[in-house]
């Protein structure tokens, strides 16, 4: 890119060359990279596309300045001209005319340098002492009831957030304690607010937690909340503290001490509750979750019951008496043999005695030629003479039949050995 | 009904959620008598209702304002 002559030891440019070189010299430098400067905001003009147009100056010096659209949009500080202020920015060179200039992308507040510093120092002490400690962070309920807030009673946040729970969970009480965010009184207004709150939930009613509150505004207007004081309040309030101070890109050192920080008081608003309408459904839910546990219950129940009834079942005692009635059962049919065992043998006893019964009959005595010898008048046997007259009947029975007779002859048995039968044939 | 009732109504819906929540847990977790899971059922119904209840009936509004009493303003 550059041509020289080493023979006059001079450098030849074209036009545009040496402006590239000019701008790489400026553009590699890493300080005018990353520059602060101080000044009068002057001649302030926006360009249709957007882009801010403007120059910084002191009493003797002045700089061209440009803040790009997309940078313009971030700045929350208006920029006006008059305005002491503190750029940020690097230099680089507008080629076709050949003018360098501050590429702008942060104006602060002339002394925000400063206050910068000292929010710096201030963060540092506090941080070693142990205030922003991440193990001090204490939980928040989950469904508050009492929630204290530190706000302005006048401004649109308390009504922004009265909003957001309006909409998603109204139920809370909410204890206000009206103090001034802004200015030279708001840090100790700010403290004595928190102190009444401290106050009440140690007296009245617990309080769930506090929200200390502010709207966007600019640095300085938000710088109550790095002053030590609040710092220290909230770091001893025994209730929980969430900060909600300005936009989600404000940090304050109320923010770093707070148990938890909202990016915005709204947002804070919609943290610390639980939308009604979830709790709804989640009440629903555990009501379904109880019926069927009460139904596993009642059907163990069931199956318990059945359980023992089959158990019972398996030991009644109609299993015991159906067994002894067989036993019964069993005893009479043997009794039953027996009985008709001792029938039979005692039938043939029986016969037996009848055939020698039979055997001693006098029929066949007398069909060997045996009579016996009756009177006939009463049919008595006689044995012996003795028992009738001469002349008397007797009745002479046979082997079959019978014959009748007269007594005509009686031989007294004197003479043993005296045979009746002759004298009967007589 | 009543007279089965543990303890006091609850008075928060803080205190209805978490009492549900504990009703649950018992119920869930181990077998109780078949009375005492009937009565757990019975309370959780009602702490339902009584959670419902409160969120219907709901109306937010700054309950108290604590304003700086006149002595304390220069005295911090």
């Amino acid at each position: 890119m550059m041509r020289s002559s080493p023979a006059m030891g001079a450098h030849f440019f074209q036009v545009h060359e040496l402006v590239g070189y000019i701008r790489e010299l400026l553009t590699g430098d890493p300080i005018l990279s990353d520059v602060w400067v101080t000044g009068e905001i002057s001649e302030l003009t926006q360009s249709a596309a957007g882009h801010v147009y403007f120059t910084v100056r002191d009493a003797s010096t002045r700089i061209s300045s440009v803040m790009w659209r997309s940078q313009v949009r971030r700045q929350s500080l208006p920029l006006l001209p008059g305005f002491q202020a503190l750029v940020h920015g690097s230099i680089d060179i507008y080629d076709q005319r050949s003018t360098y200039q501050l590429i702008a992308d942060v104006v602060l507040p002339g002394d925000a340098g400063r206050l910068r510093a000292q929010f710096e120092a201030l963060r540092l002490r506090l941080e070693e002492e142990g205030l922003f400690a991440p193990e001090r962070k204490r939980p928040l309920p989950r469904i508050p009831q009492r929630i204290g807030i530190v706000t302005s009673e006048s401004g649109a946040v308390i009504h922004d957030m009265m909003r957001v729970w309006e909409r998603r969970y109204c139920n809370l009480e909410i204890v206000l304690a009206p103090s001034v965010v802004q200015g030279e009184d708001a840090p100790r207004q700010v403290v004595s607010a928190l102190r009444r709150l401290n106050d009440f939930h140690a007296t009245r009613a617990p309080l769930d937690l506090i929200i200390v509150a502010r709207g966007g505004g600019s640095p300085e207007e938000l710088a109550a909340f790095n002053d030590e004081r609040i710092a220290r309040a909230i770091f001893g309030s025994p209730v929980p503290i969430i900060s909600a101070i300005g936009h989600e890109v404000d940090y304050t050192i109320a923010d770093f001490v707070a148990d938890l920080r909202a990016p915005t008081p709204s947002a804070a608003a919609e943290i610390v509750v639980p939308a009604a309408e979830d709790l709804c459904r989640e009440i629903d839910h555990m009501t379904d979750r109880i019926r069927s546990a009460v139904r596993r219950q009642l059907d163990e129940s069931w199956n318990d019951v059945r359980d023992v009834q089959h158990r019972l079942e398996r030991h009644s005692p109609s299993r015991a008496i159906d067994a002894e009635r067989r036993a019964v059962d069993d005893l009479v049919a043997r009794a039953t043999r027996a009985i008709h065992a001792e029938l039979a043998s005692a039938r043939t006893n029986v016969e037996g005695a009848a055939a020698q019964l039979a055997a001693l009959s006098p029929e066949l005595t007398m069909r060997r030629g045996y009579a016996v010898c009756t009177r006939v008048v009463d049919g008595v046997v006689l044995t012996s003479p003795a028992g009738v007259g001469l002349g008397d009947l007797v009745g002479i029975r046979l082997a079959s039949g019978q014959l009748i007779g007269e007594v005509l002859e009686r031989n007294e048995p004197k003479a043993a050995g005296a045979r009746k039968e002759t004298h009967a044939r007589e | 009904m009543q007279g089965s009732e543990p303890s006091a109504p609850p008075t928060t819906f803080e205190e209805a959620f978490e009492r549900l929540r504990a009703t649950i847990e018992e119920l869930e977790t181990g077998p109780l008598p078949l009375e005492t899971a009937i009565t757990r059922y019975e309370d959780g119904m009602r702490l339902a209702q009584v959670c419902n209840e409160i969120l219907d009936g709901a109306e937010l509004r700054i309950q108290h304002v604590l304003r700086e009493a006149d002595g304390e303003a220069g005295s911090a």
